[in-house]
């Protein structure tokens, strides 16, 4: 059986490396790479409510379905 | 069956003016009250809600302008008027006018300054204003009358050139021509040319809002019609996009706003000329002084002087060609105006220009009266007298 | 629930990245504004976005709506006229503090006096950013910005205070942080037919943060976390209490008259009732040539004797009579009271250059009018003094002629207001050149109903007491 799963993706070519998503996330699913810029790093944990995406100034993170065995 | 019929009336030259518009098909007047132009938006106030056109009183010029120019963007004849004052106040966005390429209609009656000056007097002390108000170069289209009936003309005619070449077009009146009332006949509505800013002919995907035609103008798109764009005042490219670091763009863009004006100047140039075929003094008069200056020319030539009259209608662009045609051998051109000689400066730079050797010899009034024949034929004669 | 909506479709993508510093808030206010343009449901052909000069200016260039960058502070009224031609149009406004309240205030207290149907975002983020952080008018007291180098000793104002007082129908406070709350409260201004206004709180990191030790851009957005209060909380506490926080929500919300409608409503009935201006003149070929050559008549006296009026039923009498005329006005600065001169000029041909230069006609309704002009009235042409003011006759070429117009308008006629028909009257008889019949058609067009038929009376009896001062004369 398959559940449909969302998860951030991050737009690099226009992420600023502000840290909003990595601070603000409430299961933490981002980390720092050594720019600034985000990894997406736990994507199970994600649990789609969208802040990250809404609070970008870049427009640089979507939400993604990823399709996931369970 | 019905008949074409002209209109016999008693018309002032504001509300010539109202009529003009209306018969151009404005669409949306904003307004601030103002001596002496205040006449036009009280008429319109009535007419236009009448027609099921919209009237909008502003907060101040400022605002008068911008409104005009973006109801222009979203496919309306839109149009101001105001005085000095209040088109000092309209300067920031009639350049934005001029370079997001809105067609409207701008019309300046012109009254004593400067600052608060005259408000009731008349003047055309702001023709270089007209010109070089806003800052940057821009085109620019201006107009002036010298009768009722032409500000009626013209009027339709800045309508015209406004849709026709995307610019801001001014009818440069005064207070004498805006107040003064003659028996006026209005041509009849199907003797009246009227035209429409041209649509793209292309798909929305494939519409470049700012890509000319092989005249200079874009095909113009209003909001609301499927063709979503970006309109801004800083140097863009043909898709609108803001280009601010591109030399290449901005001298593109520039030049091709020039260039529209001064590739179809055959058609924007107007003027008028009577005697000027033997004439060894030219008088050159524009707006209210060309009747003064008409009456001044035909007393000269009946006391034996062979003097001549150069009108330009089209104030800017300037008539270069057609006045150097028309000085031919004058070895004088007489300049009669109500400034301190902001106009006999671009004729004295024509003459230069033009090959000429004639002498510029300005009549100034600065204190708002009306120049008289009186003081034009005296010139005339005294130059006459003097010969080269 | 996420992403349901699909905003990728909403972004002009060719304009991306944006020119914007890391952790700019004007981001993440235009999403929260697509986010609730597209829970509208609206087409975006019919969204309009206007913005003026800064940082936000840029906003509408990255969303795929009709956008357009307008001047600085002037972007309201370039909405007010495109609203206006095009009431159709979903139009939303994104401003910049500076923008819509410095430069741009007086069009905002307008834009929400009309109640005109757009919906204002204000991007304060309380600096000038472009410019390299400058105080703006929502800068806090005591802040720092590069106009400030002791610290803001001016008051922040608050512009949703301004908005409420000056008419707006629906109020909003939220921050950058609250993107929920943010499109939520958006989506509202959106839904109110009338001037909305919803205020974002923002970070500049750049131009406000680093020089109000705001390390990062994070530290900024944990501020605006930590310092909102909901509108209802904030009731409860003192103005103490409230100093540095930001209250957020609906805070105000009313339903008053929208401009745009009032205005269709207006030009409906207008439509309804509009008649032909009946600007024509019918001409009366039996009247023609009756007043030959060239004659400049001068009507002289006071503003508001109705000296202008009279000079044009005077000019388009003539018209009738198949003459040309001009009428040139001269009144000074005053409604009323001050000099008024109203000069008609009537010719059989072309007037090549319309101005008096020795009048055939003169009528006096002043001591002042009567000292200045009647000397210079053609040694062959007619005097007419309204006795009533002028006391005393200069001495004139010309035949002089006395009547109390006035006295006799507001005694015997009852309303002083018609004595510049009743003069006309006069002067028609006097003059035996104008036809009392063409002045009367004029003068049915011209007067309103109300007065119609005493002005009639008027004239007529004018041309009664003309008729009386010829013979006596005789």
């Amino acid at each position: 059986m398959t559940k449909k799963k969302m998860q951030p993706v991050v737009n690099l070519a226009w992420c600023k490396a502000c840290g909003l998503c990595i601070a603000f996330c409430p299961r933490d699913v981002f980390t720092a790479a050594a720019d600034g810029r985000p990894l997406v790093t736990r994507p199970d944990a994600c649990i789609a409510c969208g802040l990250c995406d809404y609070r970008c100034p870049d427009f640089a993170i979507t939400l993604a379905e990823n399709k996931v065995g369970v | 069956m019905t008949e074409k019929k002209e209109r016999v009336c008693l018309l002032q030259g504001n509300e010539a003016c109202v009529e003009g518009a209306l018969a151009a098909g404005v669409d949306l007047f904003a307004g601030y009250p103002i001596t002496p132009a205040t006449e036009i938006a009280e008429l319109l106030s009535q007419r236009l809600p009448e027609r099921g056109g919209s009237f909008v009183q502003m907060e101040d010029e400022l605002a008068c302008m911008a409104a005009i120019t973006g109801a222009s963007l979203v496919g309306a004849k839109a149009m101001t008027a105001t005085s000095g004052p209040g088109f000092s106040l309209m300067q920031e966005n009639l350049g934005f006018a001029a370079m997001v390429e809105a067609p409207c209609v701008i019309v300046l009656v012109q009254r004593g300054g400067p600052s608060t000056g005259l408000a009731t007097l008349p003047a055309q002390a702001d023709v270089m204003q007209a010109r070089w108000g806003t800052h940057g170069d821009h085109p620019v289209i201006a107009l002036s009358p010298a009768s009722v009936r032409e500000t009626f003309d013209l009027t339709i005619a800045a309508f015209n050139y406004a849709e026709k070449y995307r610019v801001p077009v001014i009818l440069l009146t005064d207070a004498s021509i805006a107040h003064l009332r003659e028996k006026t006949i209005l041509p009849a509505p199907e003797d009246i040319q009227i035209v429409n800013r041209k649509k793209p002919q292309v798909s929305p995907e494939e519409y470049q809002p700012y890509a000319p035609d092989a005249d200079g103008v874009p095909p113009m798109a209003s909001f609301s019609e499927g063709y979503r764009y970006y309109v801004t005042g800083c140097v863009h490219n043909e898709k609108g996009s803001p280009v601010l670091m591109d030399p290449e763009v901005a001298s593109r863009l520039l030049t091709r706003l020039e260039d529209k004006i001064k590739r179809n100047r055959q058609d924007i140039i107007r003027y008028d000329t009577s005697h000027v075929d033997d004439a060894e003094i030219l008088v050159f008069a524009y707006g209210s002084i060309t009747r003064p200056a008409k009456e001044a020319v035909l007393k000269a030539r009946q006391e034996g002087i062979k003097a001549g009259l150069f009108r330009p209608i089209t104030i800017w662009p300037f008539p270069d060609e057609e006045f150097v045609q028309a000085l031919g051998q004058a070895h004088t051109v007489i300049v009669p105006e109500m400034n301190s000689g902001q106009y006999a400066g671009e004729v004295a730079r024509a003459v230069c220009d033009g090959g000429k050797q004639a002498r510029v010899v300005r009549l100034l009034e600065m204190g708002s009266r009306l120049i008289h024949s009186d003081e034009i034929t005296a010139k005339v004669r005294e130059v006459a007298r003097h010969g080269k | 629930m996420a992403n349901d909506l699909r905003l990728e479709e909403y972004l002009r993508e060719r304009e991306f990245p944006t020119m914007w510093c890391a952790g700019c808030g004007h981001g993440v206010t235009v999403k929260g504004t697509i986010r609730a343009i597209a829970k509208m449901g609206w087409d975006k052909d019919d969204v309009l976005a206007v913005a003026g000069i800064g940082c936000s200016a840029r906003a509408p260039a990255y969303c795929d709506f009709n956008s357009i960058q307008t001047t600085h502070g002037r972007a309201i009224a370039f909405a007010t006229g495109m609203k206006m031609h095009r009431p159709n149009l979903h139009t939303v406004l994104l401003l910049g503090d500076g923008d819509c309240i410095a430069i741009g205030g007086n069009h905002f207290i307008h834009g929400a006096k009309r109640n005109i149907d757009l919906t204002v975002v204000v991007m304060n983020n309380s600096i000038y950013g472009m410019t390299g952080g400058q105080i703006s008018p929502t800068t806090p007291h005591m802040c720092n910005s590069s106009t400030t180098p002791f610290g803001n000793f001016e008051e922040q104002i608050n512009l949703c205070d301004i908005a409420i007082a000056a008419g707006a129908t629906y109020v909003a406070r939220t921050t950058a942080y609250h993107v929920n709350q943010m499109a939520a409260l958006i989506e509202g201004g959106l839904r109110n037919k009338g001037f909305s206004v919803i205020e974002v709180v923002e970070p500049c990191p750049t131009g406000f943060g680093r020089k109000n030790e705001f390390k990062t851009p994070v530290a900024m957005y944990e501020w605006l976390r930590d310092a909102a209060i909901s509108v209802d909380k904030a009731r409860d506490l003192s103005p103490q209490e409230l100093k540095n926080k930001i209250v957020t929500g609906v805070l105000h919300q009313s339903s008053r008259p929208e401009f745009i409608t009032e205005y269709a409503k207006m030009s409906k009935k207008a439509q309804e009732r509009a008649k032909s201006t009946g600007a024509s003149l019918e001409l009366m070929p039996e009247e023609m040539g009756k007043f030959p050559g060239y004659s400049e008549v001068r009507l002289s006296g006071s503003g508001g004797q109705g000296l202008v009026l009279a000079g044009i039923m005077l000019s388009e009498a003539t018209i009738k009579q198949g003459k040309n005329a001009a009428h040139l006005q001269s009144i000074g600065p005053e409604a009323r009271g001050g000099t008024s001169r109203s000069e008609v000029i009537i010719s059989d041909g072309e007037i090549i250059n319309p101005k008096i230069t020795a009048p055939h006609v003169l009528l006096a309704m002043t001591q002042e009018a009567a000292d200045k002009y009647c000397s210079g009235v053609k040694p062959e042409g007619i005097i007419l003094l309204d006795s009533t003011f002028v006391k005393e006759v200069p001495t004139a070429a010309a035949k002089t002629y006395q009547y109390p117009v006035t006295e006799f308008a507001r005694d015997t006629l009852g309303n002083p207001l018609v004595a510049n028909v009743l003069a006309l009257g006069i002067l028609a008889r006097l003059t035996g050149k104008l036809s009392v019949n063409a002045l009367e058609d004029v003068v049915r067009k011209r007067v309103p109903q109300r007065v119609r038929e005493l002005n009639i009376k008027a004239l007529w009896a004018g041309y009664e007491i003309g008729k009386d001062l010829v013979q006596t004369d005789a």
